[in-house]
């Protein structure tokens, strides 16, 4: 499938903090949208202020609806007709899975049936849940990661698909285009990060009773040298979008 | 010149009207509405009668000492009380099927295996089929590598149970799509190794295997006696998405029938015994043959009964009569369903049971009205007077509406019952009290619902309902729609909302808006459109209700925007004028008994009846 094909496809748009890429809530908004079955695109950007990447990624949505995520876990739900200042839902969010229902809200809103209530505590991942060794499910989830690079219904929305702006000259109404020639360039010269990234995503999902547990330093994430290259393409882009 | 005062308290709401009468010309300047405090005949009405009062005097800017009179009626000592009788219960013994509709099922198709938990399938053998059970500790993304690791080594997992709301996501990562279901509450109750089938239906579709008698037997190899056991589970999961079914020796689902108690009516020709269990049908066959009844009584020891001397201990206690003197003269009972949650359940899943609900009405020979008489002239410092008959009172006010003539009937819709009055062109007057008004039909949208809120049951029975489609615009039940210029709050996107005066009330149950507008329409039927044939078959010296021509419906349930309706619809088709009244021109069906105190001060006695 053609990236071309697939920016034309009405969809959820998602712009979070480019610092954040990569990051639980991040993946567990993508994980509610996709448990709903609705397509979704995402693109970093250098802006923290949740508001504006709700509102900008709500303008760009052929779904009229945006999801932001900001610094310090804040996330924004927005619909392209409400005023940037006041978001359809804003919340500062305590554990994944409640960015992970609120993935499924925004999913619920193009679908136009009532959006669930953010619990406090998840019934599930807290409390009587027996804990998980990690060693082990590291290893299991690294193995999987490999497997779902491969797997075309996950590529879907794999990292490879990162919405990444471009071109200087680019008036906003052609945008999109140039968003997916810039893609398949950036397809090629950072296939190789971001399959490292991927697997970094996954091997991350779940543990929402600490943050700190999984961080970019374990050992089978992405190294950091290559985090950064990863950071600084991205913030070119952005960049160049803006201008 | 005088100021004269008519007071009505009903059942539900207290009533003023203030009429000023020179040269023998009666002019109403005012009136005045406040809630029935306490139960209506005891002397806790005082301070809705004065609120009441209260609220008409100010409008014309009067005081206590410009009045000269205070007419209360002697009001009919009816009291109605409702409840419900369950009589079917379903309960799934050995846990053999989970009737769930999850949102998000995931995958499609039907898989059919041994349950077996994610951390046993290393154990299996390649060849095994297999059914997943997914707890909620186990990360989607791990099952998903079980399951497809599995596959490797050829085993065959051919459908999952997962506790988490995943299932879309663990199929989106399989190599083979299998059918999942997810958000299954109690996941460890699910019995292991054993057959079990689970299906899914495409998107749109309901699932077709599952939920015919003759599939599940074609898939646990079932004989005949077998599959007349299994039909409960098969009827329950009709119209799902997605289902479970885990067969296990000695699984059973039963729909039982609860014992509930007989009604015992007894009438002028003779005496009649019912079940409960029989169902409202048949309960109101028996009191129309009976008709006209002297008393009801429930068995003693069982939910009836124990409803029905409630109702007189309250009655009793209100009139300072002995308990044995108090009489129940009528009962509705209406046919409905209650959403109980099945015992032996795994996800929470519901069944419809069978249940029965009942008003009924009270009659005592008197209520104390002289005490609240002199209260209020100790209050109020004015003359109070009782005057008149209820009916009669409200014939005077009724016939105050435009159009009308005698001879005819005015149907009282209130709260607690629905009484009726004809009066003949001799001015021969007959009355009838029944069961069953508007607190039935709360309780009916209450527990058909399953909303257990009386006061969200009250307010969906009292206005319109709408679903919010966007944030900017609301689709009516009529389908109209309705813009707004501001964003609609995030609280009620994709609800139905109760249109009330001032604000939306969001209802949260999963019911559509088309299923609480039929219930709510459903419960009105069934008891004011039923109830007005009836009234109007007892009072009809005839018996036939083709011999009058005007119908005029009064009181608080006449105001509702649909019941006054669906009866002149039901009435016309014996030819008869039926619709809401309109006091004085003016008032719509709200005050006829307090206009008619006040226009009978003329005459006393009520004599204005005699031309």
């Amino acid at each position: 499938m053609s990236s071309k094909e697939q920016s034309k496809k009405p969809s959820v748009y998602i712009g979070f903090d480019a610092e954040i890429a990569g990051s639980d809530i991040f993946k567990n908004v993508c994980y509610g949208l996709e448990e709903e079955g609705i397509p979704f695109y995402y693109f970093a950007s250098e802006e923290k202020n949740p508001e504006i990447l709700a509102h900008e990624a709500a303008q760009r949505s052929r779904l009229n609806i945006g999801v932001g995520i900001g610094a310090d876990n804040n996330i924004v739900l927005q619909h392209k007709k409400l005023d940037l200042e006041n978001p359809f839902f804003k919340k500062k969010i305590d554990y994944n899975f409640q960015a992970k229902i609120i993935g499924s809200n925004a999913a619920r809103l193009v679908k136009g049936i009532p959006v669930k209530e953010i619990p406090l505590k998840d019934e599930f991942t807290t409390g009587s849940a027996p804990d998980i060794k990690f060693s082990e499910k590291d290893k299991l989830e690294f193995k999987h990661s490999e497997t779902d690079l491969n797997a075309d219904q996950v590529n879907k929305y794999s990292l490879s698909d990162l919405v990444l702006s471009s071109k200087s000259s680019s008036s906003s109404e052609n945008k999109d285009q140039e968003i997916n020639t810039k893609i398949s360039e950036e397809k090629n010269s950072s296939k190789n990060n971001e399959k490292n990234s991927d697997s970094k995503i996954d091997e991350e999902k779940d543990n929402s009773e600490d943050f700190s547990e999984i961080n970019l330093d374990s050992e089978d994430s992405i190294s950091e040298k290559q985090l950064n290259l990863l950071t600084d393409l991205i913030v070119d882009v952005v960049k160049k979008l803006n201008n | 010149m005088e100021y004269i005062v008519g007071v009505d308290i009903g059942n539900s709401t207290t009533e003023v009207a203030v009429g000023r009468v020179e040269n023998k010309n009666i002019e109403f300047i005012s009136d005045g509405i406040y809630k029935t405090t306490g139960l209506k005949g005891t002397i806790d009405n005082i301070e809705g009668i004065l609120e009441s009062l209260n609220r008409a005097l100010e409008k014309i800017d009067l005081s206590y000492q410009d009045i000269d009179l205070i007419r209360i009626n002697e009001a009919t000592p009816v009291i109605g009380d409702v409840a419900m009788e369950t009589i079917t219960e379903t309960v799934i013994t050995e846990s053999t099927m989970i009737g769930h509709d999850p949102w998000t099922p995931g995958g499609v198709g039907l898989g059919v295996g041994i349950t077996t938990r994610v951390e046993n399938v290393e154990d299996c053998r390649p060849g095994d089929d297999i059914i997943l059970i997914i707890p909620g500790e186990v990360d989607f993304a791990r099952a998903a590598d079980i399951i497809n690791q599995a596959a490797e080594q050829g085993i065959n997992i051919n459908g999952a149970v997962a506790q988490k709301d995943d299932a879309v996501l663990i199929v989106n990562r399989l190599n083979k799509i299998i059918p999942v279901i997810d958000e299954v509450k109690y996941i460890d109750k699910i019995p292991l190794g054993k057959k079990a089938a689970v299906e899914v239906a495409s998107p749109g579709g309901t699932i077709d295997k599952l939920s015919n008698p003759y599939g599940i037997a074609t898939i646990f190899e079932l004989d005949s006696e077998e599959t007349k056991h299994i039909f409960p589970v098969a009827r329950s999961l009709i119209g799902n998405r997605s289902a479970v079914v885990i067969r296990t020796p000695e699984g059973d689902v039963e729909e039982r029938k609860i014992p509930a108690g007989n009604l015992v009516i007894f009438g002028d020709r003779g005496k009649s015994e019912i079940g409960i269990d029989a169902g409202a049908e048949e309960i109101m066959d028996s009191i129309e043959k009976i008709q006209p009844i002297k008393d009801v009584k429930g068995e003693a020891g069982t939910n009836v009964g124990g409803m029905l001397d409630r109702v007189k201990e309250t009655m009793s206690k209100v009139t300072d009569q002995p308990l044995a003197e108090i009489k129940i003269k009528d009962i509705l009972a209406v046919n409905t369903f209650v959403p109980k949650e099945v015992r032996g359940g795994l996800a929470e899943e519901h069944a419809m049971e069978n249940a029965v609900g009942l008003a009924a009405m009270v009659k005592t020979s008197q209520l104390p009205m002289q005490k609240i008489a002199d209260k209020l002239k100790e209050k109020t410092d004015i003359e109070v007077t009782i005057a008149g008959i209820e009916a009669n009172m409200a014939i005077l006010g009724a016939l105050t509406t435009p159009g009308t003539d005698k001879p005819f009937v005015i149907l009282d819709m209130g709260g607690g019952s629905t009484d009726a009055a004809m009066v003949t062109r001799k001015d021969m007057v007959y009355t009838t009290h029944l069961a069953g008004a508007g607190d039935m039909v709360s309780l009916l949208i209450n527990i058909e619902l399953g909303l257990s809120d009386v006061k969200l049951a009250e307010m969906i029975k009292i206005f319109p309902l709408a679903k919010v489609e966007s944030m900017f615009h609301i689709r009516h039940e009529d389908g109209t729609v309705n813009f707004f210029d501001e964003p609609l709050p995030p609280k009620l996107f994709g609800r139905v909302v109760i249109l009330s005066d001032d604000e939306m009330v969001p209802i949260h149950t999963d019911h559509s808006l088309d299923k609480i507008r039929q219930v709510r329409r459903e419960a009105k039927h069934d008891v004011f459109v039923r109830n007005s044939e009836r009234a109007l078959k007892r009072i009809i010296p005839t018996g036939n209700i083709r011999d009058i021509d005007f119908v005029v419906m009064v009181g608080g349930s006449a105001i509702d925007f649909e019941i006054p309706t669906m009866i002149s619809n039901r009435l016309s088709e014996y030819g008869v004028v039926a619709g809401r009244g309109n006091i004085r021109g003016l008032m719509g069906p709200r005050n006829a008994v307090a206009t008619g105190l006040v226009l009978s001060y003329l005459d006393e006695e009520g004599s204005v009846l005699d031309e």
